[in-house]
């Protein structure tokens, strides 16, 4: 066979091998995560002190659910919460040594309202669009029990690794 | 039908017509030393089968050449594309969206086959440059989420509303490489396969140039693309010319 004929058959094959593609994959982007952060509202000094939350429980009011990004009722310094995209806002109840005994809560419950703009960012073919928020509001909204303060570091939700909220207790 | 087996059918089937055709050498070709200069005219094949196929898809090719000497041919192919795709992750919708527009590719065919008197078939490589303007429409976006803590079983629509991007275009070239056989007189059946490189491209707003009509799917990561031609097409001789290396090939 001529070189010829010998690249134009290879163009060819490599015509009909590449149509079958590969199952798309994304690893590009996810929708973010509020990632909220416990320090010690007692530190002193320049530098923020972590500080664990124990038997920390996390639901969300309208779903009346634990939220699923870590193991129910387990120590935490940092818990990434996931917001509605359909709503601007979402109620969640903050559970500090929770504990249930003879059906009720026994644990220090704190309620917040968190509100956003939920936005569809483009990522990729493969991941199509992801959520994120922005205009960050934290609202406590009711009787204030175990959370001293809340400061939001970012009101812009574009990654999950950042931290957007510090809560001091 | 898969589409992959749409592709490898038209393959065989041109590959046998396009034998049977090279085979056929005719004794009365010997008293004609003379070559056909002309214009050829057809359409691409594998769109119309796919429009009449796919319900998410339209298009049309018209392809033509203009023999200028020898061996070399001024090519074109001048078409319009539509296609809708629903991208989805297994079988989670993630969004749908539509592509739309028409592209020119102009360029040159050099042929290489040493045909037998009378034949006027082509073994070519080819260049192409090629412009598309195009728009695209998003419609369904759900957000990829991989908790899926509101809605376990899909992602959440984030919005139905439809978005446009109009006046999008892309510019490319082609390299083509492919075969034209003379099935009936003056009928010739052809198929190319194409490697192309983008050039240039929109890139929309808070989306992609996902797809591009006469370029095919754009990777992500890629400026190549692929792309492939079935054609059927009328050669309309104008005026005759005596082969060049005479000599050489009456030999045979």
């Amino acid at each position: 066979m001529s070189p010829r004929i010998k690249l134009l058959l290879l163009i060819l094959s490599c015509t009909l091998l590449t149509q079958c593609e590969k199952d798309d994959v994304c690893v590009e982007g996810d929708t973010a995560l509020l990632h909220i952060a416990f320090y010690d509202k007692d530190a002193t000094g320049e530098e923020l002190q972590p500080k664990a939350v124990t038997r920390l429980r996390v639901v969300s009011v309208d779903e009346n659910a634990t939220i699923n990004t870590f193991s129910d009722r387990s120590t935490q310094d940092d818990i990434l919460i996931p917001l509605d995209s359909r709503k601007n806002l979402g109620d969640f109840v903050l559970i500090s040594n929770s504990a249930t005994e003879d059906n009720l809560e026994t644990g220090q419950i704190e309620e917040l309202r968190i509100s956003y703009t939920p936005e569809a960012v483009y990522i990729s073919r493969a991941c199509g669009f992801v959520g994120q928020y922005a205009d960050l509001g934290i609202e406590q909204t009711g009787l204030s029990s175990w959370i001293s303060s809340i400061e939001i570091n970012n009101t812009r939700i574009d990654n999950s690794d950042e931290i957007h909220v510090s809560i001091f207790h | 039908m898969s589409p992959y087996f749409t592709k490898a059918f038209w393959t065989l089937a041109l590959c046998f017509v396009s034998l049977s055709g090279w085979t056929q050498g005719t004794p009365d070709s010997l008293r004609e030393p003379t070559q056909k200069y002309g214009l050829r005219a057809g359409i691409e094949l594998s769109k119309l089968l796919r429009t009449s196929l796919d319900d998410d898809y339209t298009g049309l090719e018209l392809v033509g050449d203009y023999r200028l000497s020898e061996k070399l041919f001024l090519a074109a192919e001048l078409g319009s594309e539509n296609k809708t795709t629903f991208e989805r992750i297994v079988d989670l919708p993630l969004y749908r969206y539509n592509s739309s527009g028409a592209y020119l590719k102009a360029g040159v065919d050099i042929n290489n086959y040493k045909n037998w008197f009378g034949e006027q078939n082509l073994i070519f490589f080819g260049l192409r440059y090629a412009l598309s303007t195009f728009k695209m429409e998003v419609y369904e976006r759900y957000l990829y989420d991989s908790y899926r803590y509101y809605e376990p079983d899909s992602f959440v629509l984030f919005s139905e509303d439809k978005i446009e991007y109009n006046s999008l275009s892309a510019s490319w070239i082609e390299i083509v490489s492919g075969f034209k056989a003379e099935v009936l007189p003056n009928i010739y059946m052809g198929m190319s396969a194409r490697i192309h490189f983008l050039l240039s491209y929109n890139q929309p707003d808070n989306f992609d140039s996902l797809w591009i009509p006469g370029f095919n799917k754009k990777t992500d990561n890629s400026r190549f693309g692929l792309g492939y031609n079935y054609s059927i097409s009328y050669f309309l001789p104008l005026y005759k010319k005596p082969k060049k290396n005479l000599e050489e090939q009456t030999s045979f």
